[in-house]
């Protein structure tokens, strides 16, 4: 359910735009590894069909039309730059490539340049966002806004980061198997490091993030499209489709949050669980288990009880165990106790929590103080338990949430 | 008790939703990582990891079980290519032994000191033999099962051994009928490899080796809660990684239902006659990788054995390797599996144990955490068999000795060399310090066998001679059981009656008071300077009875000390009259006691005390009592009667309440040791409890009393009433300085069958005393020198 599939039609260039950005990017960049460049590049095409195209009428062929129009811009922009006879030499060979015929299925090297972007010489941290804009032609405002940074500072990251891919020369390349599993986890942890920024518009109000979302459920399923025999891409398309699915019950009619416990099975989309759990299944055939899959199998444990009519708690608890033993993750660890006390009460949660407590991250994570106060709540320790709801209160950034943990302390003394 | 909550009968549902399937492919995944990583290993780094394992959870302890091997039939419905055990039908005259060629197997066994009675037999030869068949008819059997049941029952009865039953693939109700005639079964898994039953692999033929069918009967044997032996035979086409699977599939089932007690580490034999007569056997390396990576990767509570005789000459690799057991070893029988391979004899093991520092421990069938707790674990019916022939910790008794019979005292406890364990060590250390031991500090005592066992007492000697000196006191004193009529019905007693009709020796009575002042004037005629009354629960007596009592003992003898009257006589005194017992304890020092007994305190723990004796007081009650007779000026002595159901745990839990009181009052004197004497008491011959504590615990009990009270009560008393002569003396050099009275009339223990006489002169005592290098020393009640007027008169 992509951008693209719901915008309404716009101009013909805008529409290839939306479709073919990142294959025309990708193919430009894959021999000059200059990013830059063939994003200016294919910007001068754009700008040009935007003027042509309503005066001649389309092309026949839009993609192949942008494609020589850029990749002669490039020639020119490169020529521009340059001089002396190796770069010459260079230039020579650059240009006989770009100008080799423009097959009208030219090969799609969107997942090399999604590798180059993810490469671990570029910090984890400018990945997803750089994908985005390379990848599917997000500008930079958008991507800052929905990245919570200034558009100026995204900016500049952004331009940083295809400075070092061209400088550093980072392969335009599938990794070789051997590297592959690695890589991929790069590139799986950025386009999730996207979908989590756009989760983390809980109303749905904020459009750059809702659209951010949209576009990391589309990125996961480009890579699983491209790589078939890879589970874990489609372990991350389950879970993102699975956390989609929830979306709209994670508030009530009037606004407030509904923690997931309590949300109503009915406001869960099924056509995107029933899709979720579909690729989930494929994923299970390859009997390889690893941390996106875990995460999937762990949402659909939760949705059990659309058909049960309860969760499965023990499951849950086993999938989490598994989970921690692939990753160090302190938020996994408050689910994971979470779930146990479901499972084994109230104390063995704490216990498990208390076994945590050296981990200083914890100490101003709202989920970890909620998770305690709750728990201390159902042993009957209601003033401790009113002392740590204080904390998550006060570390609560989401009036609605901390409405929600406001509701929960006045009821320790009901 | 861990195993009480894990045992549960629940069946696995199928894997159905994506959740779980993901679940079991996390768990294949954890799984394939081990076994590439156990795979990667180098062995000296395996071993290192299986050694500290085996250390820290089997301590120094390398178990055996002392058997007799019933090869019940040799006929078998399978055909592995490696068994020589298996006969053909023409090749025997009859198929299965009879009920008298096996009992006079297991009565040689029984005479030669063995506990187990092994039938090992061929899986239902009924189903392909038709001798089997006809002779199972002729014996009044349909099955080879029945048989077997009905056989081992006969010979548990007749002989005392504990048979364990080695038939074979299993169903629930085979496990549920043979569970009351067997404390514990086995199955060899063998592996868990399908392929070896395929044409061509040495299961080939054999329809009770599929591997999932015996996984399933181990599995079954958990359900019925038997206590079970399985494990490996290596070396017959497997690959390392399939041992490990069949490792972790008893693994997945132990977790389930905490009944596998020991895996079996066997090593393939190339027997002549059998088709895999040439085929290669594993190499020593084979064997070593394969005890270390099980001593890893399965629960450490399950012991991991390995059979000597298929090894001369490798013990101590396997002892490096992670064994904690060496299977059944018999002094009669030869090894009917493997019978070109002689048992080394007992003697020469132990010896190749103790050179590797380890002691060889004999062991029950049953493991010591299943006969602990045999209520969940053992059919009530084998509950006695089992007790009589277990010690405190669910061992085997390392001897025949139990306190109060006429036999000499072992003297293997302190032959062997000392030697040292650091856990032991640290507490001793901490104990010469006078610091207060914990409770694990006491059981890890308590624990010490051989060379270990031999440091505690030397421990206690020491310390008893830094505060006593060689100076072995005595008292002349005269008992007088004035009544053996008791309202109270403690199950380890032998001595009251309830009335006039019960009775097993004495018939009931109760001396009238002019008879305790006769009693005691004669004792003070003969040199006594204390009379020590005690006597049952008389149900018309009131507290003034009690005080009548010292009454008619000061009017006979003024100057004679009163050590009398127990806390439950004391409580039972207050309580009829109306006050509280500080107030009755004052009553009765006016009348002239001079001190208290500090007995009927059994064991201090209420679990134990809810066993044996429900209606007396509570621990907490007794120690109120006692606390208060040392408040009011009443010393007492404290004692301990242990050996029956009680467990190291609650001795220590005993000894620590004992020291805590004394820190507090000051009002102990001495600690004495009152080992359960169990011939006619009905605890044993009613509820089946132990038959008293073995040797080395009674030592034990007299050295750690010494230890853990350093510096809180002086004075240990070793009572030769329940210990004889040469007991009291091997005491003397376990921490005891004090040797009782010289009595005269002692009824209590005589009543529960003590063959020790009723009375000891002192000069016999004091020889025996002199003879130890020991000075003897009379001394009155309360330690102190008795007046001139008293020693002489003694001889007068």
């Amino acid at each position: 359910m992509s951008l693209r599939e719901t915008e309404p039609a716009g101009s013909t260039a805008e529409a290839v735009a939306r479709r073919s950005y990142g294959k025309l990017i990708a193919f430009l960049a894959a021999r000059t590894r200059d990013v830059a460049a063939a994003e200016d590049a294919l910007g001068d095409a754009f700008a040009a069909a935007l003027k042509e195209w309503p005066v001649k009428g389309p092309p026949s062929n839009p993609e192949a039309w942008l494609m020589t129009v850029a990749k002669r811009r490039i020639i020119d922009l490169s020529r521009r730059r340059r001089v002396g006879d190796a770069a010459e030499r260079e230039l020579t060979m650059l240009a006989e490539e770009m100008n080799a015929p423009a097959d009208p299925e030219f090969p799609d090297h969107r997942l090399k340049l999604m590798f180059a972007c993810a490469h671990t010489a570029i910090d984890a941290a400018i990945r997803a966002p750089l994908i985005l804009q390379t990848v599917l032609g997000l500008d930079a405002a958008r991507i800052a806004s929905a990245f919570l940074i200034s558009p100026a500072a995204m900016g500049q990251r952004l331009s940083r980061a295809k400075a070092k891919i061209r400088d550093a020369g980072i392969p335009f390349a599938v990794p070789d198997a051997n590297e592959l599993p690695a890589r991929l986890e790069a590139v799986l942890d950025a386009i999730y490091a996207a979908y989590a920024e756009g989760w983390s518009d809980p109303k749905g109000t904020d459009v750059a993030r809702r659209e951010l979302a949209e576009e990391a459920v589309y990125l996961g399923g480009l890579v699983a499209e491209m790589l078939p025999e890879e589970p874990e891409a489609l372990g991350l398309v389950a879970l993102m489709l699975h956390a989609d699915a929830r979306r709209e019950a994670r508030r009530n009619e009037n606004g407030e949050y509904v923690p997931l416990e309590a949300q109503d099975p009915g406001l869960w989309n099924r056509p995107m669980i029933e899709r979720a759990e579909g690729v989930l299944s494929r994923a299970a055939e390859f009997g390889a288990i690893g941390r996106y899959q875990l995460e999937a199998a762990i949402q659909s444990a939760h949705v059990e009880r659309r058909r049960s009519g309860a969760n499965n708690w023990p499951a849950i608890v086993q999938l989490y165990d598994a989970l921690l033993a692939l990753i160090s993750s302190p938020v996994a660890a408050i689910n994971r106790a979470v779930a146990l006390s479901e499972v084994e009460g109230p104390d063995a949660a704490l216990a498990a929590l208390d076994k945590l407590a050296g981990d200083a991250r914890l100490a101003s994570y709202q989920p970890y103080w909620a998770a305690r106060a709750s728990f201390l709540a159902r042993t009957g320790a209601r003033e401790e338990a009113s002392r740590a709801y204080e904390i998550a209160i006060g570390l609560e950034q989401d009036p609605s949430v901390r409405r929600f943990l406001e509701t929960r302390r006045s009821a320790l003394s009901g | 008790m861990a195993l009480d909550r894990r045992y549960n009968g629940a069946k696995a549902r199928p894997v159905t939703t994506l959740p779980e399937l993901f679940v079991k492919q996390a768990a294949n995944a954890e799984r394939n990582y081990v076994v590439a990583e156990l795979l990667a290993r180098p062995l000296p780094d395996l071993i290192d990891e299986a050694r500290a394992i085996r250390d820290a959870h089997w301590g120094t302890a390398l178990t055996y079980s002392r058997k007799v091997f019933i090869p019940l039939t040799q006929l078998c419905r399978d055909v592995c290519h490696y068994c020589t055990f298996a006969k053909a039908p023409r090749s025997l005259e009859r198929a299965y032994l009879r009920l008298d060629e096996v009992l006079k197997i297991a009565e040689a066994g029984a005479q030669a000191g063995c506990k187990e009675a092994l039938f090992t037999l061929g899986d239902k030869p009924e189903l392909r033999y038709r001798t089997a068949q006809e002779e199972l008819e002729r014996l009044g059997h349909e099955t080879t099962l029945g048989y077997l049941a009905h056989i081992a029952d006969t010979v548990r009865k007749r002989t005392g051994l504990l048979p364990h039953l080695n038939p074979g693939v299993m169903t629930a109700n085979d496990y549920e009928r043979l569970r009351p005639v067997a404390p514990s079964m086995g199955l060899m898994l063998e592996t868990s490899a399908k392929r070896l039953s395929e044409p061509g692999g040495p299961h080939h033929g054999s329809p009770d080796k599929w591997p999932a069918l015996r996984l399933k009967s181990i599995a079954l044997a958990g359900i019925a809660r038997v206590p079970f032996t399985t494990g490996l035979l290596i070396g017959i086409g497997e690959s390392r990684a399939e041992r490990i699977e069949a490792l972790f599939a008893l693994n997945a089932i132990h977790a389930r239902y905490g009944h596998i007690q020991e895996a079996i580490i066997q090593n393939f034999k190339g027997k002549p006659g059998t088709r895999m007569e040439n085929a290669p056997e594993p190499s020593e390396e084979e064997l070593i990788w394969t005890i270390a990576v099980a001593r890893i990767v399965l629960d450490p509570e399950i012991a991991v054995q390995t059979p000597p005789n298929l090894n001369p000459g490798r013990l101590k690799r396997l002892m490096e390797a992670g064994i904690n057991d060496w299977g059944g070893i018999s002094p009669v029988t030869i090894d009917h599996v493997n019978p070109e391979a002689p048992w080394p004899a007992i003697l020469s093991l132990e010896q190749e144990c103790n050179e590797a520092g380890y002691q060889l421990v004999e062991r029950l069938t049953a493991y010591p955490l299943y006969v602990r707790v045999a209520k969940t674990w053992i059919d009530r019916k084998l509950h006695a068999a089992v007790n009589a022939l277990s010690d405190s910790e669910g061992f085997a008794r390392d001897c025949a000795w139990s306190p109060g019979e006429d036999r000499p005292v072992p003297e293997s406890a302190s032959s062997p060399p000392i030697t040292r364990e650091p856990k032991i060590d640290r507490a001793l250390d901490r104990a010469s310090d006078g610091r207060r031991l914990d409770e694990t500090e006491i059981v890890t005592l308590f624990a010490a066998r051989g060379g270990a066992a031999r440091a505690v007492c030397e421990a206690a000697d020491e310390l008893r001679r830094a505060v006593n000196g060689d100076v072995a006191t005595y008292v002349v004193n005269r008992n007088i059981n004035y009544t053996n009529i008791c309202s109270y019905a403690c199950s380890f007693c032998a001595f009251s009656k309830t009335s006039a009709k019960a009775g097993l020796r004495d018939t009931p009575y109760l001396l009238p008071f002019d008879e305790i002042g006769e009693r005691s004037r004669e004792a003070w005629e003969k040199g006594a300077t204390e009379v020590c009354l005690q006597g049952g629960i008389h149900p018309d007596f009131t507290g003034r009875a009690y005080l009548e009592v010292c009454r008619a003992v000061k009017r006979a003898t003024p100057e004679m000390h009163i050590h009398a009257f127990s806390p439950l006589e004391v409580h039972h005194g207050a309580e009829t009259l109306g006050r509280d017992v500080p107030d009755f304890l004052r009553m009765l020092k006016d009348e002239g006691l001079g001190s208290l007994p500090g007995t009927a305190a059994e064991i201090l723990h209420d679990d134990v005390r809810r066993e044996i004796c429900p209606d007396k007081l509570s621990t907490e009650e007794w120690l109120a009592v006692i606390g208060a007779a040392h408040q009011v000026g009443l010393p007492t002595t404290s004692t301990i009667m242990f050996g029956h159901v009680d467990r190291p745990h609650h001795w220590a839990a005993h000894l620590l309440a004992l020291r805590d009181l004394q820190m507090e009052t000051g009002g102990f004197t001495e600690f004495v040791p009152l080992p359960f004497v169990h011939m006619a008491s009905p605890l044993y011959v009613r509820d089946g409890s132990r038959k008293g504590p073995t040797w080395r615990e009674v030592l034990l009990m007299h050295a750690i009393g010494r230890l853990v009270f350093h510096r809180a009560i002086p004075n240990i008393q070793a009572s030769w009433v329940k210990l004889g002569i040469d007991g009291v003396a091997a005491c003397l050099f376990a921490g005891c300085n004090d040797l009782g009275g010289v009595l005269m009339n002692e009824s209590i223990s005589r009543a529960a069958g003590a063959a020790h006489g009723q009375g000891l002169d002192r000069e016999t005592l004091e020889g025996i005393a002199r003879g130890l290098g020991r000075i003897p020393r009379q001394r009155t009640t309360l330690y102190r020198a008795p007046l001139p007027r008293e020693r002489t008169a003694c001889y007068a």
